[in-house]
């Protein structure tokens, strides 16, 4: 149960409270509240407590020695320390309190001492408060100053009401308060969205680029270009929250992804997305797909769109969706962005290792592994990844990558031998052995170097001493395939066998088939050989085939 | 704002406030003859609507207007002199 207690009237706030059952204190009862151990905020049943301070009925007359106020703070820094104690005790109730605000009431206004009496009286209450809350884990601070500072004073303080009802703010003033303290405790129990899906023009710039072109959209340094640059710079910090971003918009993809790789003022990436809607299908199915393919409930999408039609379709389709409206006035984004988008849909009390992970982790894997949920057939799965790799043969420049999987791979590593780059080397050099190293592509970027296999030439008979994947892409047919391409390579200089071995270990389980699967023959167990055209034979036939490239430079 | 329009904003604004369904109020409803129109849902009513209209009411006012009819004219009569 809520209790909230204030040295105002604060009873306004129960019209919005018709859900959930609040203790409204009786008018100026804090200290009772504080000190009497029988009081309200004792009992077991309180699990949240909201403090609302306002210091401006003390702030009439003050004197010019600034005594009354020191009067004010003493009474401030009082209950600040009641708070404290009891913070202390009930470690499980929440306490939120506003920061202050303080008139500035001056009745001599040019007098340099006078006004440093006000202002030290806000800082010195207000530093009180975030000493506070940041040394007591369940003391959150209501940004009263903010609000003022957003939607300003006049429509938040109603003095009139003050005289009649003990009430200093406006019904307005209430209704923000009541969403501020929501949005804390949503940012307290980590209840955020979890994708931002942006449209492209004349939301992300000014402009359309399909009609005006890459030099006639609006994105710069000055004027509208930069509210939209700013703009761009915000949505990209979403990704610092663990926020997912992603387009859909109505254009053509080409333009676009020229746009993003060769504007020069562009802020965001397409690489910075981790889905692309870039098409003229209507915006309701593709945000069904984006929420299909990141498995996630449509109430986890924030979609931000100037054009109210589309807005209006999401909503009315997809009333899940979180569709905030957008700005009528480009300047005005980034504002908008900090007091309308961050506190209500992405309000956050901590930042955590896996908040910042987050990106990354979904960025390859993730990606990949959706759309394999998407496209149920795996092989038009596969074919729609778009893979290439990339076949190097006992390149020099690589040799310390090639050293470096050798000494990390587990999984996927059918001898799990390590090597130095010495090692390395030493094998690339001597001749009496190739190396073969792996490079992956696919149409969500490029893994690098990922794969090697090592074929040692020993008593006039080729062994697979090595062959190792990187887990972020076997599984693909990726193995088959480099394994295929070697054996070409291998055919080609003469060699007609080939001999493999499978050395088991605690992680290397799931390639204990691995050999058999390619169609070698099993000569002892652990021990493989293969007609080098049968092992051409009998992948080329079981497996998808992937483009491939080979690269020679010995 | 026409008339009306007005008197529709009038009964969101008590309805919303004193939490009893707009259909269940008419132009006749009266303070007494609800539980959850208190002193502090009568201030809250009179701040909601100077928010709302633009119009200013004094401490008579909070006292005297006692029905939707009474608070409906005073306000198309405030609206009238502005």
């Amino acid at each position: 149960m809520l209790a909230v207690l204030s040295n105002i009237n604060i009873e306004p706030l129960k019209m919005f409270f018709k859900n959930e059952k609040v203790y409204f204190a009786p008018y100026n009862q804090i200290r009772q509240e504080f000190l009497n151990n029988h009081s309200f905020i004792h009992s077991n049943d309180i699990h949240k407590i909201f403090i609302f301070l306002d210091y401006s009925k003390n702030l009439v007359g003050a004197s010019l020695d600034g005594k009354s106020l020191d009067l004010i703070q003493q009474d401030y820094l009082f209950i600040m320390d009641l708070i404290e104690e009891y913070a202390k005790n009930n470690t499980n109730v929440l306490i939120i309190i506003n920061n202050q605000f303080i008139e500035n009431n001056y009745l001599v206004p040019y007098y340099k001492h006078y006004m440093l009496h006000f202002y030290n009286l806000e800082k010195n209450m207000n530093d009180k408060l975030l000493k506070l809350s940041i040394e007591n884990k369940n003391i959150y601070i209501l940004d009263w100053q903010k609000l003022v500072k957003i939607y300003g004073f006049e429509k938040l303080v109603n003095k009139k009401y003050w005289y009649i009802g003990r009430i200093p703010l406006t019904t307005f003033a209430f209704e923000i308060i009541y969403k501020e303290y929501c949005n804390i405790l949503k940012a307290i129990k980590g209840i955020t969205k979890k994708v931002c899906i942006v449209d492209l023009d004349n939301t992300l710039w000014g402009g359309v680029v399909g009609d005006d072109g890459i030099d006639g959209i609006l994105l710069s340094e000055d004027g509208m270009g930069k509210a939209y640059r700013d703009f761009q710079k915000c949505i990209k910090s979403l990704k610092d929250l663990g926020i997912l971003l992603a387009i859909v918009s109505k254009n053509n993809y080409d333009i676009v992804k020229e746009c993003f790789n060769n504007h020069p003022m562009m802020v965001l990436s397409l690489d910075d997305f981790i889905v692309l809607k870039i098409n003229w299908n209507n915006k309701v199915d593709n945000i069904k797909e984006i929420a299909n393919q990141l498995n996630l409930g449509l109430d986890s999408f924030v979609f931000i769109d100037d054009n109210p039609f589309e807005r209006n379709l999401v909503k009315e389709y997809l009333p899940e969706v979180n569709v905030p409206e957008f700005p009528a006035d480009p300047y005005m984004l980034v504002d908008w962005f900090y007091y309308h988008i961050i506190p209500i849909y992405f309000p956050k009390s901590i930042i955590t290792d896996e908040d910042l992970e987050k990106n990354k982790q979904y960025k390859a894997n993730v990606k990949r592994s959706e759309l394999e949920k998407e496209v149920k057939d795996y092989n038009k799965y596969i074919a729609e990844l778009d893979i290439k790799i990339k076949i190097y043969k006992n390149n020099i420049n690589q040799i310390s990558r090639i050293s470096q999987l050798t000494q990390k791979t587990n999984q996927f590593n059918l001898t799990t031998k390590r090597y130095t780059e010495l090692d390395i080397e030493k094998i690339m050099k001597e001749q009496n052995g190739y190396i073969y190293s792996l490079e992956y592509i696919d149409k969500f970027g490029n893994e690098g170097i990922v794969g090697v296999v090592i074929i040692v030439k020993k008593d006039d008979k080729y062994y697979i001493d090595t062959f190792l994947l990187s887990c972020r892409v076997f599984g693909r047919f990726v193995e088959f395939n480099f394994l295929k391409k070697i054996c070409i390579d291998l055919r080609d200089s003469g060699i007609k066998e080939l001999y493999s071995h499978y050395i088991p270990t605690q992680k290397n389980i799931i390639v204990k088939d691995f050999y058999t699967n390619c169609g070698f023959d099993t000569l002892e167990e652990g021990y493989f050989c293969g007609k080098i055209d049968d092992i051409i034979e009998y992948i080329s036939k079981n497996y998808i085939d992937i483009n491939a490239e080979v690269v020679i430079n010995e | 704002m026409n008339k009306t329009a007005i008197e529709k904003r009038i009964f969101e604004i008590i309805s919303k406030i004193i939490d009893i369904e707009i259909d269940k109020l008419t132009i006749n409803s009266k303070r007494q003859d609800y539980e959850t129109w208190d002193s502090l849902a009568t201030v809250i009513i009179f701040m909601r609507l100077e928010e709302e209209f633009g119009v200013s009411f004094n401490e008579e006012d909070l006292k005297n207007l006692d029905s939707i009819q009474k608070i409906y004219e005073k306000i198309i009569n405030k609206i009238k002199t502005l």
